[in-house]
């Protein structure tokens, strides 16, 4: 579902993302892990087509996003870092229109039911965004994946500052649409959770992607091990 | 989609406390608006019409008179009020709207309220004009200015891109959401004229036609600010910096540009001093031929060609008198300076209005200000038109008088009186404007200047904006 | 701290663009001054040529008859425009500067207004005086709405607030350096008005730059006020330009309604006809009773007795005088009128500093109705030194000769403008300035 060859990103002299190669097919989570300024964000971005790449190119669905920057996001859902959603309107109305700009019309029940699969309690569902925590954004923003039938997920840093039930709860819902073949990119500095929901794990520092585990193959105290020694922390533990 | 966009656009607008009270302000404006100009303008009809009645009354009442006396007595033209004024004063309120017509001398058009003002009369009135030219465009500002940046500083700007939704119809969704509370206020400002305006016993030929073409007018107008507005939003990075700079067009268009339009105008295309224009109508009047005066070298031309002509050796012979000849022939030239000095006037005029549409490249308030007085009959080209035709009146009625003297009288008769009926045969003036198809005709060019800046402003909205 | 203040302020691409905006208008309104002075000046340059070569022309073509020559001298009385007057151009585009009389009915002849293109009245003049007071106002807000939100927006706030022991210092010295630059901009465009317009340094000028900088003063006074209630960035915009709008455009436009209403000048049509008559009534009137009515206002001619049979310039000229008589009352009332309508527009004003300043503005200038009023009572001053000194030579029946045409040179009205009581337009700003400062520090302390 989601490849990239050789992709890479520079500005002027800094190169954030250097000769990328990574797959994600249906049905995996792929984690990516690594310090700020690693180059998660960066692929994400260029997934999306908010920017273009240096070389190399990205594919959606076997298609190249930079050619084809419309057709590909019709297969996508995003949920940025700070999720944000318009405050005045209810999350029955962003939703809606979200999926509406999409290119779906939605009746109000089928709109109900993605906001209820996506966990959202029924009380929440007329009310306006101003008064959602962060992670109820989020169920929103799940939903608006789900309401899309969105085969591609992409996520950036999505449980950062969310509660442990909250990250619980997102981790669970992850599942939920990995059972439903989608494939899911995530950017996250969270190796406990990674470790949790991953099927597959990559570590990147400096744009380059250092190491790639399939996450059953490794425990965590392993993947924090690793993890560290790949930031040069060594020095710091021992 | 694009309509998924409007609904939300709509609902956001007016779930926001301050839109709904800057919509709530201007329809309170315009309502007073209306109001103040409805009364003052059914006020101001009844005194014309009792005016135009009494003076048309003295005038036929006059008695036994001699002719040249009731023309130095002299009668009025009245500009009649249109419907539109109700909706546009335009200028009846600086070019005055009633014009003494005597023998000898034109006459200004008199009773311009602006002269017995003081400054404060410089900070505008509050009319349905202004309100449509000034205070929507800046509604349009306030409503528009952060329809993009907000979406940034919200942040959900990314998950609208990451959508798949094409710019264009994202933009057009904005655009017809933020229009569509315009054309709401202006239509229903329009009907409520056109409903008041087709009950007023009063007031003149009052046609849909005109009211739907100046409506069109306003929401051109409207729309080149809504694709501006909207231009600034997608182009700034914040809302301060959006709002700033769409009031800085807004500053610009409608007010600085208009004024400094009038001072370039004055400055390329003076008009004479007032001194200056009596001086040169004198110093041509006293060029030829003066009707009270036999004994000038131009007179004593006219007397030998007039006995030539008819073959006689005396003026006593001819059959009509020849000292009221004198004074139609004299009234001919005097009518001839006042052409050429006018004329004058009116090429300057033409020149300052060149002017003023060479400015109005920089602002779209110019073109949609004279398109609206033209319409409404209440422009300054209406108002040469009508002074034109009081000219005219003026000149028919001093030879309508003359002749009934030349006619009734032998030469060197003194104190000939016409017959208490006669003052009853003179027409009453009536003026006519220009119809609609005539004033849009005439105001091609502004028509012109302001479809261009529609057109080039909804090019450069969706150019910019193809990449939200 | 306070050159990095600066800088962060200036890298602000709003901010300069609309620096630069408004010094463009400003400079722009300064040309269009000059130019106004210098067309004015230019009418009078000509008065002076027109005068000498008119006389000549007419006392060569009348000078048997001085009744008749009299009926077509005219004399040039001048109002000589202050320099100000391009700072401020007020009624005085409207108002003629120059009146040329001949000794007849004067009623007639004073009222006439320029000629004008109306469209260009209706859009008003770009002066300094309208970037003054319309645009500054709006720069300041520009200038200040988000002084204390973009902190709380960027989330610096509260690193300043931990950094620093004086919130409202803090806020202050931002402020001052908003206040600094405004201050500038206005110096830069009065230094350049001064020296366009050859302006005289003397009390009227000096007045017009005080009031324009307490006016500024009152407006950030204002901003502060409204920014310190801590709200957003977006709803200070808001509220500050409402109140632009409502200061500057809505309570002026109402004030005027209701002003023309309260005093209306009566234009009624009917008066005006009525007039008519009155006019040409005097012609059939009795001459015998012309005359009388003449001598009852002037004792001094009786000598010349009551010649009436035919036509002669005794009797015309009384005649003409009698107009003026009969419409002295009508006159005075009228002048009462618009002396109350400009009075109660004085006291209305002194509430609103924008309107204030502009009434203020237009007298310092020479450019108000006011002014303009007493020009036209110094016209008839004029008018009656013409009369009294032609009167007895017309009906002596003196050749034109006899008179020495060189001492009638266009005159100029001289009116001592420049008095200490101007110091009292200062007042009203003042006091409304010192409401806002106070209202800044009684709601500056609750920032602490």
């Amino acid at each position: 579902m989601i490849i990239t060859n050789n992709l890479t990103k520079k500005y002027g002299d800094f190169t954030a993302l250097d000769q990328l190669e990574l797959s994600v097919k249906e049905g995996d989570i792929y984690c990516l892990l690594g310090a700020n300024g690693a180059g998660k964000t960066t692929t994400i971005n260029l997934l999306l087509g908010f920017i273009q790449p240096t070389s190399g190119s990205a594919f959606i669905n076997q298609l190249k996003v930079e050619e084809n920057p419309l057709e590909t996001k019709r297969f996508l859902a995003y949920i940025p870092e700070n999720l944000m959603l318009y405050p005045s309107l209810s999350a029955v109305e962003n939703l809606d229109y979200f999926s509406g700009i999409g290119g779906k019309s939605l009746n109000k029940s089928q709109l109900e039911g993605f906001l209820e699969e996506a966990g959202l309690q029924s009380g929440a569902f007329h009310k306006r965004i101003e008064s959602f925590s962060k992670g109820m954004r989020q169920k929103v923003g799940i939903a608006i994946a789900l309401a899309k039938d969105a085969k591609v997920l992409l996520l950036d840093e999505p449980t950062s500052g969310l509660d442990p039930k909250a990250s619980n709860e997102f981790g669970h819902l992850l599942q939920k649409l990995r059972g439903k073949g989608v494939a899911t990119l995530m950017a996250t500095h969270d190796l406990f959770r990674a470790k949790e929901v991953a099927t597959h794990i990559g570590i990147m520092k400096d744009g380059h992607l250092k190491q790639q585990f399939v996450a059953s193959d490794i425990s965590l105290s392993q993947l924090e091990k690793t993890y560290l020694e790949t930031m040069d922390y060594k020095t710091l533990v021992s | 989609m694009i309509r998924k966009t409007i609904k939300k656009e709509i609902k956001e607008l007016f779930r926001d406390g301050r839109v709904r009270i800057s919509i709530f302000i201007v329809l309170l404006l315009l309502g007073v608006a209306v109001w103040i100009s409805s009364r003052q303008y059914q006020n101001t009809n009844q005194d014309y019409a009792a005016a135009r009645l009494s003076e048309r009354e003295v005038w036929d009442n006059q008695g036994e008179k001699n002719p040249h006396s009731a023309a130095h007595y002299g009668t009025y033209a009245f500009k009649p009020k249109y419907p539109l004024s109700l909706v546009d004063q335009g200028v009846d309120k600086y070019a005055g709207t009633s014009i003494f017509l005597e023998a000898h001398k034109r006459n200004e058009a008199q009773f311009s309220a602006a002269t017995d003002q003081t400054g404060l009369s410089r900070f505008g009135d509050l009319t349905p004009d202004f309100i449509l030219l000034f205070i929507m465009p800046l509604f349009i500002v306030l409503l528009g200015y952060n329809s993009f940046t907000k979406e940034r500083e919200l942040g959900t700007h990314s998950l609208l891109k990451s959508a798949g939704a094409r710019g264009w119809k994202i933009v057009l969704g904005k655009w017809i959401a933020l229009f569509l509370p315009v054309l709401a206020i202006t239509t229903s400002l329009l009907l409520l004229a056109g409903i008041v305006l087709s009950n007023l016993p009063d007031y003149g030929v009052f046609q849909w036609s005109s009211l739907v073409a100046m409506g069109l007018v306003y929401l051109l107008y409207y729309a080149v600010f809504t694709n501006l507005v909207l231009w600034v939003s997608h182009w700034a990075k914040r809302s301060g910096i959006s709002l700033v700079v769409s009031l800085s067009l807004w500053i610009v268009a409608c007010l600085a540009a208009p004024k400094a339009a009038s001072n370039i105008a004055e400055a390329r295309h003076p008009y004479p001093t007032r001194q200056e224009f009596a001086a040169n109508v004198l110093k041509d009047k006293e060029a030829g031929l003066d009707g009270h005066n036999p004994w000038n070298k131009e007179a004593k031309l006219l007397e030998e060609q007039v006995l030539a002509e008819h073959g006689v050796d005396s003026l006593h012979q001819l059959p009509f008198n020849f000292n009221a000849y004198r004074m139609q022939k004299g009234e001919e030239h005097e009518a001839e300076v006042y052409f050429k000095q006018y004329n004058y006037l009116k090429e300057q005029y033409q020149k300052q209005s060149g002017t003023y549409r060479s400015l109005a490249l920089l602002s779209p308030f110019l073109p949609a200000r004279f398109l609206s007085m033209g319409i409404a009959h209440t422009d300054y080209a209406t108002h040469w038109d009508f002074s034109d035709a009081a000219e005219n009146y003026r000149i028919a009625t001093q030879k309508f008088l003359n002749d009934n003297t030349a006619q009734n009288t032998k030469y060197g008769e003194r104190g000939y009186k016409a017959s208490a009926d006669f003052w009853k045969q003179l027409p009453a003036f009536d003026y006519d404007p220009p119809c609609l198809d005539k004033v849009l005709e005439n105001n091609s060019s502004n028509l012109m200047i302001l479809g261009m800046w529609t057109v080039l402003s909804f090019i450069l909205l969706f150019i910019s904006t193809k990449k939200i | 701290m306070y050159r990095l203040l600066f800088l962060q302020f200036l890298r602000s691409r709003a901010v300069l663009a609309s620096l630069v905006l408004i010094l463009l208008l400003g400079v722009i309104s300064i040309g269009i001054g000059h130019q106004f002075l210098s067309q004015k000046k230019a009418a009078i340059e000509q008065v002076e040529s027109h005068q000498k070569s008119h006389i000549e022309r007419n006392v060569a073509l009348h000078k048997d008859d001085l009744g008749l020559l009299m009926y077509y001298v005219q004399f040039a009385f001048v109002n000589s425009t202050t320099h100000l007057a391009g700072l401020s151009i007020g009624q005085s585009d409207l108002n003629p500067n120059v009146q040329r009389i001949t000794i007849k009915n004067l009623e007639g002849q004073r009222y006439d207004t320029d000629l004008v293109n109306p469209m260009n009245l209706q859009s008003g003049n770009l002066d300094l005086s309208f970037v003054l007071i319309y645009l500054f106002p709006l720069l300041i807000i520009v200038f200040t709405f988000n002084l204390l939100s973009e902190e709380t927006e960027t989330g610096t706030w509260r690193l300043v607030s931990v950094q620093t022991s004086s919130k409202s210092k803090y806020l202050l010295t931002k402020l001052s350096v908003r206040v600094l630059l405004i201050y500038a901009v206005l110096g830069v465009l009065f230094t350049v008005a001064k020296i366009v317009l050859a302006i005289p340094l003397d009390l009227n000028f000096m007045m017009v730059v005080l009031l324009s900088f307490l006016y500024v003063a009152f407006w950030f006074a204002l901003c502060f006020f409204v920014i310190n209630y801590k709200k957003n960035s977006g709803f200070n915009a808001l509220l500050l330009l409402s109140i632009w709008l409502v200061l500057l455009i809505l309570l002026p436009a109402g004030i005027n309604a209701y002003l023309t209403n309260k005093y209306p000048v009566p234009e009624a049509l009917s008066t005006m006809i009525s007039q008519r008559d009155g006019y040409h009534t005097k012609w059939d009137t009795d001459k015998k009773e012309t005359l009388q009515k003449f001598y009852d206002h002037y004792p001094q001619f009786q000598e010349f007795g009551y010649p009436i049979e035919g036509f002669n310039w005794t009797w015309y000229y009384a005649m003409q005088q009698m107009g003026d008589d009969d419409s002295a009352k009508d006159t005075k009332a009228l002048r009462k009128k618009m002396g109350e309508r400009e009075t109660a527009s004085k006291q209305l004003s002194a509430f609103l500093p924008n309107m204030h300043l502009q009434l203020a503005f237009n007298e310092l200038a020479g450019t108000s109705l006011n002014q303009h009023l007493s020009f036209l009572d110094a016209t008839g001053d004029f008018h009656e030194e013409l009369r009294l000194f032609f009167y007895p030579l017309i009906f002596k029946e003196e050749s034109g000769d006899s008179v020495d045409w060189t001492k009638f040179v266009p005159k100029y009205s001289d009116d001592g403008k420049d008095d200490k009581t101007q110091l009292r337009f200062m007042w009203p700003l003042l006091i409304a300035t010192f409401i806002m400062f106070l209202g800044c520090i009684i709601i500056g302390r609750k920032l602490h």
